[in-house]
């Protein structure tokens, strides 16, 4: 297991964490938007993610693309154990991007009603599935000894992934909610902010409940978890404190920290492992089993120094420009 | 792919020599040409696709690896048309969505066109 081998896996997960952080809030935005009143509250919603939904959906690409790129073994088993999830996640994706993109051009009426739920459906299967995979991969998958997973029909639909699921659709839903608090305009922003303190509660007991049931069940390696889970559960009470204390930019960026340490917790509770087998750990992929060699890694990681900046540099240029509350 | 790049060329050339010329660009069968080359850049990038999908195989890459080395054992061919179905639904339903929104587009551009109190709003 070489240095530049254990440098990719915590960039994958880097990456893997910065899709989460942004698209996490688009995705919850795009699930409130089915079951906001419908009207100007609704367009005004849209309206916040409408410029950046885009930008922050490249990230998953960014994620699993370094997955391949560095540890092509891994990433095979990901994603042909995970098939149709990851096959319903596409079309959910399509399906928001049409809706996203075209709600503003239709005419009320059937056309608007039908892309209000592509926007609302295909939210949610994302956001659904994010957490169902998250949790296949600290259960392991059903890895034999030829290194691919055998045929498990649905056996991807286990307790503790279903758990994963809800809890990644909750934590977006607060995400969003922290996100709309922070932006909309302020003659709305009373019409979101009394869900917030329901979704907070829901979106914190179920954390507590996939941490619990994680590191006493399922993880291998649970006390390397903690610093990540540390800073989810502080993050938690400030998102609520902030919240409370009528400080929306603070409560947004704990938000981010309960889900960038939510992904830090999982990948460090893998590491060294990169896909687990709940067959028999001698069937795991690891880093040092599923990792190219250094020289590709080399070549990955210097087109990474270049591209990273250029891609930090026009997030923040379109986050600077769009950085007022969208007051209308 | 290479029919469609002479047909879309050839009625680019006409457009062009009409439009020196000053005739030709007004006529209803003109008109009804130029609307039926709408498709042609689709069918163009879809046989492009087809040739280079088709034209490749029995190889996935080129020279190194086989099809069928690289189908993965753990895909079920009942969740792979699944998948297919599913995609093909969807696009199915794209079109027609793009479709419906492309004919209420043009509708709307009608409207304005032939009530001036549309067109001065």
């Amino acid at each position: 297991m070489s240095l530049l081998a254990i440098i990719w896996f915590g960039l994958a997960a880097l990456l893997l964490a910065i899709y989460a952080m942004l698209d996490g809030f688009d995705l919850g935005v795009g699930i409130l938007y089915g079951f906001l009143p419908k009207g100007e509250l609704r367009k005004a919603a849209l309206a916040t993610i409408s410029p950046i939904w885009n930008g922050n959906e490249v990230f998953i690409l960014a994620g699993v693309g370094s997955i391949l790129a560095a540890f092509p073994l891994a990433y095979g088993a990901l994603l042909s154990g995970m098939y149709i999830p990851v096959m319903l996640t596409l079309v959910g994706l399509i399906c928001r991007a049409v809706g996203i993109e075209l709600r503003t051009k239709a005419a009320d009426g059937g056309v608007a009603a039908l892309l209000d739920v592509l926007v609302c459906v295909g939210s949610l299967i994302p956001a659904w599935a994010i957490g169902l995979v998250g949790g296949n991969v600290l259960v392991g998958f059903p890895i034999d000894q030829t290194g691919y997973p055998a045929a498990d029909f649905l056996g991807y639909l286990n307790p503790f992934a279903l758990l994963g699921g809800f809890v990644s659709i909750a934590v977006f839903l607060l995400h969003g909610l922290a996100w709309l608090n922070l932006k909309l305009p302020t003659s709305l922003r009373g019409q979101v902010a009394d869900r917030f303190v329901p979704v907070w509660a829901v979106a914190a007991a179920l954390l507590a409940v996939m941490a619990l049931w994680g590191a006493l069940g399922v993880s291998r390696a649970a006390l390397q978890a903690l610093p990540g889970l540390v800073v989810v559960a502080l993050a938690l009470v400030g998102v609520l404190a902030a919240f409370r204390a009528g400080r929306p930019g603070w409560s947004f960026v704990a938000s981010l920290l309960v889900i960038a340490g939510s992904v830090a917790a999982a990948a460090a509770s893998l590491f060294p492992v990169v896909l687990p087998s709940k067959l028999d750990p001698a069937n795991n992929i690891t880093i040092a089993s599923s990792a190219v060699t250094d020289s590709s890694l080399i070549v990955m990681l210097v087109i990474a120094l270049i591209g990273v900046p250029l891609i930090a540099v026009y997030v923040t240029a379109l986050y600077r420009t769009f950085r007022n509350r969208a007051e209308s | 792919m290479i029919v469609t790049g002479v047909l879309s060329t050839l009625v680019l050339l006409v457009a062009l020599v009409g439009r020196l010329q000053g005739f030709l660009l007004k006529g209803k069968l003109w008109l009804w040409v130029v609307f039926w080359t709408m498709p042609l850049p689709i069918i163009a990038t879809q046989a492009g696709w087809f040739a280079a999908e088709i034209g490749r195989q029995p190889w996935i890459v080129w020279g190194k690896l086989r099809t069928a080395e690289a189908l993965s054992p753990s895909v079920s061919g009942g969740e792979v048309l699944f998948s297919v179905i599913l995609l093909g639904l969807v696009y199915l339903g794209l079109l027609a969505l793009a479709i419906g929104m492309m004919r209420h587009t043009v509708r709307r551009a009608f409207v304005a066109s032939d009530s001036p109190a549309e067109v001065s709003k």
